[in-house]
Formats: structure tokens, C-alpha cells, sequence
């Protein structure tokens, strides 16, 4: 009797554990290539708060990343040894990290600091999640001038193959 | 009081060994097959093959430089990991036996899992030696992802969604001799009908094919 109930918990929990994944597989992704830009409010690094927006004559790249993730520091120090690059696109930084400003973490990049195009900001993490559709950090997405998801970017990448992927959507202000 | 009088096989049936002495032989050709994997398959060309479109160099340097510490511990972590995966087939087996009333011992169970799990190592010995066929130079992910003898390998995948690609890929020869050696177990206890052994190994496959599909899915939603 004890085995039978022992096998009963064992075939439930076995079933809840398929059922919970397939859950999270299944679950529409709240933000897919041709969606809007989420409403993200953040913190700048002088405090304020700002509303993520596009600028309407270029492309808008935005970044997930956490101080603790390997391949994020990998892309932000790509972002760092060549910024001007990418001068022609503007770029948000946005991390879930409280602390980040407090514990000046950014001053590692310093040539993401001096340039006007780059913008670092904290952000609720559930914003972020729930807004961008974000699951892992680094995670890129490419938004044209109105504000529409070009391109979702999942895990570190080349500079090459970002600027491609910028040339791809044929914007000639682009980069 | 109740008695049973159905016939009970000695454990010691297949290849006249016991348990603790199959189990280390057949993690030994495990170990010895992840070696072959690591040193012959995944070399720093393939990971170049697979990353360079993403990564630059140094970076994916710095990648296999990592995996390759891992793999040290991942030698270490088998005999556990080997256990515990063969604990948890055995306890999946069990669990429609105990609905359906039958009570084979569990050790018995790991030990028909443990045989089985035979078809699987041949199933990578057939892999590596399809893999050691190519240069490593021209392997690519398609060719990593290549499952021998299966309806995948004659499927045009590029054209298939993962999830589509995942299960053409476990129809395949080796799966289907599997579920033979633990279907041929179970009937050799004694204490079930073939019938019944068939659709016991055919409830414990979907399971584990839904289980399998599941992270999958899930995995592909993370990185899509």
C-alpha cells in the first residue's frame, strides 16, 4: 500500500514536472518580431527616471544584460573597444541589478560612459521580463524609428554579425 | 495472508553477472565513449565550424578552453549522474507496475533498466563513429545533430521545425531495441503477460518522449 502511494506522489509530481514545462515552452512570447516597444521606465545613472522610447531617425538597440552573466560583460566590453561603430544607433543599457549605479559598475566601460548615444539604466526586473519577453541575459533587440521589433537577438554576438543584422533592415542612417 | 505462485526468474539471467559488476562495466565503456566524443569529435575546429558565425575568436576560445574543464568533471559526475538516471527509469517503470498491481522488486527493475541502457551506449558508439568518418573541419551542427539510423537521417531537417526534427530523430533504431530489451526483462520476471509488458514499455516510452519534447520546447523558447 505504502509503494502504491509512494508511486502515486512519484507519477504526479513526474506529470507536473511535463506539465510545467510545457507550460513555459507554450506560453506566447510577449514580444515577437513586428511588436511595439514595451513601456519600460527606468533609472538613468543621474537618478532620473525615463521612459524607454525610439529615436525616429535611427535604429534603437536595446540591452538586457546582469554584471554577473560572462557573456554580457563579453558584448559590453565589445560595445566599449569600438563604440564609435555604432555611433549612429542608439543604444540603452538596461539591467535589473538595484546596485548597479551604486556600486559603479558601469566605469568599467569607460567609453560607453563618454558616449552620448549609449544610455545606462536600471530597471524593474519583472518590466523587463514581462516588456521585452526576455528570458536570458544578453539579450538584444533591434527597434526601427516607430518603435517595431526588427530583430530579437538571444546570447552574445559579434560586432560583425550586429552590424549586419543592422544593414539587413536596409536603413542607410542605421550605422 | 497471501501467497504468490508465479514463477520469479533469478536475477542473475543476462550475461551471468551481477548488478554492481554489469553497472561498472558499462559505465566504463560510457566513460570510455565521452573520452572519444571529447578528444576526437568536439575539437576546437568544430567549435569554430558551430560558433564563428555568433563569436569571435577569442571568445570562443575562451568557450572551449571552459568546456574543457568541464569535461574533467563531467567524467567525475558520470558514475552518479549513470545512477541516478538509471534509479529514475527504474522508478518510471515501476510506477504503471504498481498501478497495474504488479510488484517486481526494484532492484529488478534496475537491472532490466541497466541492460537496456546497452542500446543506448550503441547508439553513441554508432554516432562517434559516424562523427569520426567526417574531418573535423567540415563538421557542422547539422552533422552533430545527425542521428544514425533513425527517420531523421532521411528527412530533409532544414526545412522542419526543431520539435518536428526531435522526433523523427528518437524513432530510430537503437530506441526501438531498447524498448525490446526492457520489454524482453519485464516478460523474463515471470510475472507479466508479453501484452502487458508491450503496453508497460510503451506508456514508460511516451512518458519519457513527452518528457524529453517538453525540454525541448522548452529550451528552444529560451533561445528563440
Amino acid at each position: 500500500m505504502r509503494k502504491r502511494i509512494w508511486t502515486s506522489i512519484f507519477l504526479i509530481l513526474f506529470l507536473a514536472l511535463i506539465g510545467g514545462l510545457f507550460h513555459n515552452a507554450l506560453k506566447p512570447e510577449s514580444l515577437s518580431p513586428g511588436g511595439v516597444l514595451p513601456e519600460i521606465v527606468f533609472r538613468s545613472e543621474v537618478g532620473f527616471s525615463e521612459r524607454l522610447r525610439v529615436d525616429s531617425t535611427r535604429m534603437t538597440l536595446v540591452v538586457y544584460f546582469h554584471s554577473d552573466c560572462e557573456p554580457c560583460l563579453s558584448q559590453l566590453q565589445l560595445f566599449n573597444e569600438t563604440p564609435s561603430v555604432l555611433e549612429n544607433t542608439r543604444i540603452f543599457l538596461l539591467t535589473d541589478e538595484k546596485d548597479f549605479f551604486a556600486h559603479k559598475r558601469m566605469y568599467t566601460w569607460p567609453n560607453l560612459m563618454n558616449a552620448s548615444n549609449f544610455t545606462w539604466g536600471i530597471a524593474e526586473a519583472e518590466q523587463l521580463v514581462e516588456g521585452l519577453g526576455a528570458r536570458v541575459t544578453p539579450s538584444i533587440y533591434i527597434f526601427d524609428g516607430n518603435g517595431t521589433l526588427l530583430k530579437k537577438i538571444v546570447g552574445e554576438i559579434k560586432l560583425d554579425g550586429l552590424l549586419s543584422e543592422l544593414r539587413k533592415y536596409d536603413n542607410p542612417n542605421a550605422i | 495472508m497471501s501467497y504468490s505462485l508465479s514463477y520469479e526468474a533469478p536475477v542473475k539471467t543476462d550475461f551471468g553477472a551481477k548488478t554492481w559488476q554489469l553497472f561498472l562495466l558499462i559505465l566504463i565503456v560510457n566513460l570510455v565513449v565521452s573520452w572519444c566524443f571529447n578528444e576526437i569529435v568536439f575539437t576546437r575546429e568544430v567549435y569554430y565550424n558551430i560558433l564563428s558565425e555568433r563569436l569571435d575568436a577569442g571568445r570562443i576560445d575562451e568557450y572551449f578552453d571552459f568546456s574543457r574543464k568541464l569535461t574533467v568533471w563531467g567524467y567525475i559526475a558520470q558514475p552518479l549522474l549513470f545512477g541516478l538516471q538509471l534509479m529514475f527509469f527504474a522508478l518510471l517503470l515501476q510506477t504503471p507496475l504498481l498501478l497495474m498491481l504488479l510488484d517486481i522488486p526494484f532492484s529488478r527493475l534496475f537491472r532490466i533498466v541497466m541492460v537496456s541502457s546497452l542500446a543506448t551506449t550503441a547508439f553513441s558508439v554508432a554516432k562517434l563513429l559516424y562523427l569520426s568518418f567526417h574531418d573535423s573541419t567540415e563538421i557542422t551542427r547539422e552533422i552533430l545533430d545527425f542521428v544514425p539510423l533513425s527517420l531523421a537521417a532521411i528527412a530533409d531537417l532544414s526545412t522542419l521545425p526543431k520539435t518536428i526534427s526531435f522526433l523523427l530523430g528518437k524513432l530510430n533504431f537503437f530506441e526501438v531495441a531498447w524498448c525490446f530489451m526492457l520489454g524482453k526483462g519485464l516478460f523474463e520476471t515471470g510475472k507479466i503477460s508479453q501484452a502487458k509488458a508491450i503496453s508497460v514499455v510503451f506508456s514508460f516510452w511516451i512518458a519519457l518522449l513527452l518528457f524529453q519534447l517538453g525540454v525541448v520546447l522548452y529550451f528552444e523558447g529560451i533561445t528563440s
